[in-house]
């Protein structure tokens, strides 16, 4: 055990960041501080960002080497999420690089990763994820979309809802039931992979209570999904569903985004007045941010033992778990404090019923501020909810 | 930043673990703490035979000159077993302030008896209104004409002081009470004529005791160090007393988890054992997520103890005791709770675990005084900078010759 600092650590940050710097300068010179949610959300600006990250060997240093990572040690994976996360750059779809690009190396046919890795990487397919149904949430067992055999094809019918980003996608990977006599509840579960174009697929966008469409109603109606796009085998669906959300709980997490916030919330306590003097002089907003800063660093090395953790230990998966349920709480009451900190002026609400979505108003900060924190709600519940994390956690201390 | 222990860490902390294991069970424990002394001598003997007491003193004074990691293991297993001996207060608190403060003869005088068990030290140095502040200190020294010095004032909780047979003992030369110049420190055996010495016990069980003395008289050779320049030694001494502590917290909450666990699968109730029910899972699960976050916090204030720059350092520390403290106040109440009535018994030890990490969340600063001093800026907490700042260092290398 040792936690001295390392020099390489140190040269590593430095270079990354001029490169980091340097390509979005070229890109995107005219880019709007502050980044716009909106702007960073567009899909061009993400396909243009993952394919420069790419050229440069950045865009999934996560993967394996053969697929063109970079078999980093994990502390430069995470100095490489934070320093992303310094610059006013387009997101990364994380369900592509994050969730189904490791399914896809770790268990596809070589056809599926030749095909698809690389598209993946280069941004020229974003993909949706297609678990959650109307009945079927946290508790992913029951869900009823059905797929039945037909020659080559496998014919797809049911309902899919909460469905990030499916009005932006180009494919969508997906779980869905083929009955057979004798199945128990995670047996007949089968990973499909579809193209966001085949018909019988209908997207319908929801609006939530931030104003904006993230998601959306997947309608699947006698949609024709070709046999090799079944990942693994039939009835193992849940295996990768498994594999993908234990990825999963550990992204959600986003600590850097969350530093950007505890950032903000800073500068904002410097500028806003109250009664004459900046709220930064108020002791129980000093508490509070102080309070957010430790958990932050707690959980930010929380995470680098989680990085330097095996795979295949169970408190890996405890300490994924723990991440989820203590970095969505503070998210939450951060987002919270950070509007809370504007006052009045925080009650105004930029995206309402029939704003248009792109209007950048809701990218200023104070509006931003609201929307977010209506945003963050989501955070405790998408990926598994904080009461599933807890089940999990006991579950494995208690060798349940 | 490496998480794996080395061999070498291995067997110190599987050495410790061990001791404690064989010898410092709950009932022997018990039995010690209701000695009048409130420890065992014959462990301190075997702690300084094992050389545990100079583990990150320099080797010049006898010690092993280890690292903070190497500390870190020792208090982690000790608060799993809730050692009662003087280590924090003697062999942490007082050996760094006079390593860090004492010359040369000082340090290798006091410090290799220490080790060797012979000697027990305690730094006398909070006042009842420091409530954690380092530099807020009243008690007066002033030069007699033989060149010796006169101290009056009173100390609060000298840990480790009813059994101490030396203080090392905090008065300001010069300045006011907030100034963080002007503070020496002086070696006071622990019979001088004028001392007034009240031994008591801490919630937890502890060994502290409160002094009181005015126009007491001591040598010039009792000054440690140069007059009025002992802030960044204390400092140094609280700032590893303040890892110590967290170790020692993460120790004690691992063995609350652990304990309330086991118990939760073999209690009964209603038909079923505990560990079935969810609400219970779930606070279980709350719990072993305040412990992560404690161990994680603990690593980070090892890196945190590494940094060159004073704030960032202070801010590491400062962050680190108030999370930990929480945690453990919380992670020792559920303890209690998940148990039940036998919870409250003083036969059993979840209700001791909860006493110790409640003290030390209180100690050195609780975790509101800590989240307030993380907030730095310039004209708040601008005399908090000592103006030498670059001298204090957190580290184990021997002092050049002072």
């Amino acid at each position: 055990m040792n936690f001295e600092p390392n020099p390489d650590d140190v040269l590593f940050r430095a270079e990354l960041r001029t490169t980091i710097q340097n390509i979005l300068d070229t890109l995107f010179p005219d880019r709007p501080l502050n980044g716009g949610r909106l702007w960073a959300s567009n899909r061009e600006h993400m396909r243009k960002w993952i394919r420069a990250l790419d050229e440069h060997g950045y865009a999934v240093p996560h993967w394996p080497v053969e697929w063109k990572g970079r078999g980093w040690p994990p502390l430069w994976r995470s100095i490489f999420e934070d320093e992303v996360s310094r610059v006013d750059c387009p997101h990364r779809d994380l369900i592509s690089i994050g969730f189904v690009g490791p399914v896809l190396y770790t268990f596809g046919t070589d056809e599926q990763k030749r095909k698809f890795l690389p598209r993946i990487r280069s941004g020229e397919d974003a993909w949706c994820q297609g678990f959650s149904e109307p009945d079927a949430g946290s508790d992913l067992l029951s869900l009823r979309t059905t797929a039945i055999r037909q020659g080559e094809h496998f014919i797809l019918n049911g309902r899919k809802l909460w469905i990030t980003r499916a009005h932006d996608a180009d494919m969508m990977f997906a779980l869905a039931r083929i009955e057979a006599a004798g199945n128990r509840r995670q047996q007949g579960l089968s990973f499909l992979l579809l193209d966001m174009r085949t018909p019988g697929i209908t997207v319908n966008p929801f609006r939530m209570i931030d104003g904006v469409p993230h998601v959306n109603e997947v309608l699947l109606e006698n949609v024709r999904v070709p046999v090799e796009n079944l990942v693994g085998e039939q009835g193992k669906g849940w295996v990768y569903a498994r594999f993908l959300l234990d990825r999963e709980r550990s992204l959600v997490a986003q600590l850097p985004g969350l530093r950007r916030m505890v950032a903000s919330l800073r500068k904002t306590l410097q500028s806003e007045i109250e009664c004459g003097a900046p709220l930064i002089e108020n002791p129980s907003y000093r508490l509070k941010f102080s309070q957010y800063e430790a958990e932050l660093g707690a959980l930010e090395f929380l995470e680098l033992r989680f990085l330097h953790a095996r795979d295949d230990d169970p408190n890996t998966q405890v300490l994924a778990s723990i991440l989820k349920l203590r970095g969505t709480d503070l998210r939450q009451r951060v987002s919270e404090t950070l509007w809370e900190v504007y006052g009045d002026r925080g009650l105004e609400f930029s995206l309402c019923l029939g704003a248009e979505a792109n209007d950048e108003r809701g990218t200023e900060p104070v509006h931003w501020s609201a929307v977010n924190h209506l945003f963050q709600r989501a955070a405790t519940i998408a990926g598994g909810t904080s009461e599933i994390q807890r089940n999990i956690i006991a579950g494995v201390s208690l060798g349940l | 930043m490496d998480f794996t222990l080395s061999a070498e860490q291995i067997l110190l902390r599987d050495a410790v673990r061990q001791h404690c294991q064989e010898q410092y069970r709950f009932h022997e424990r018990l039995a010690i703490l209701r000695r009048p002394e409130g420890f065992s001598r014959e462990h301190w003997r075997s702690y300084a035979r094992l050389g545990w007491l100079g583990v990150t003193l320099p080797e010049d004074v006898g010690g092993f000159a280890g690292s903070l990691v190497d500390l870190v293991l020792i208090m982690k297993e000790f608060g799993r077993a809730l050692v009662l001996e003087p280590f924090l207060s003697c062999a942490v608190l007082a050996a760094q302030a006079v390593n860090a403060a004492g010359n040369k003869q000082q340090r290798q005088h006091l410090l290799s008896a220490m080790v060797k068990g012979e000697l027990l030290l305690a730094l006398a140095h909070f006042e009842m209104e420091s409530r954690g502040d380092v530099q807020f200190i009243t008690t007066r020294a002033t030069r007699t004409a033989n060149g010796g010095f006169l101290l009056s004032g009173r100390k609060s909780l000298v840990l480790g002081g009813g059994i101490a047979d030396q203080f090392v003992l905090s008065a300001r030369s010069y300045g006011g009470p907030h100034d963080w110049e002007g503070i020496s420190l002086f070696l006071v055996p622990a019979n001088a004529p004028g001392l007034v010495r009240r031994g008591f016990r801490t919630v937890d069980g502890g060994n502290a005791a409160e002094l009181e003395f005015t126009r007491l008289e001591v040598e010039a050779t009792a000054l440690l160090g140069e007059e009025g320049c002992a802030a960044g030694a204390i400092q140094q001494a609280v700032d590893h007393a303040i890892i110590s502590l967290c170790a020692e917290a993460v120790g004690a909450m691992d063995k609350v988890v652990t304990v309330t666990r086991d118990y939760m699968k073999t209690r009964r109730a209603y038909g079923t054992t505990l560990s079935t029910l969810q609400a219970l899972q779930h606070r279980l699960a709350d719990m072993l997520v305040e412990l992560e976050l404690s161990r994680s916090m603990l690593y980070r204030a090892l890196a945190g103890a590494a940094n060159p720059d004073w704030q960032a350092r202070r801010k590491a520390l400062s962050a680190a005791k108030a999370l930990i403290g929480r945690s453990g106040r919380f992670v020792g109440s559920q303890g209690i709770q998940l148990h039940g009535g036998i919870g409250m018994s003083d036969e059993y030890i979840i209700g001791h675990l909860f006493k110790r990490l409640a003290v030390i969340e209180a100690l050195f600063g609780n975790s509101d005084f800590h989240l307030s001093q993380m907030f730095e800026d310039t004209d708040i907490h601008a005399k908090k900078t000592p103006a030498h700042s670059e001298s204090v260092e957190l580290t184990v290398l021997t002092p050049a010759e002072k």
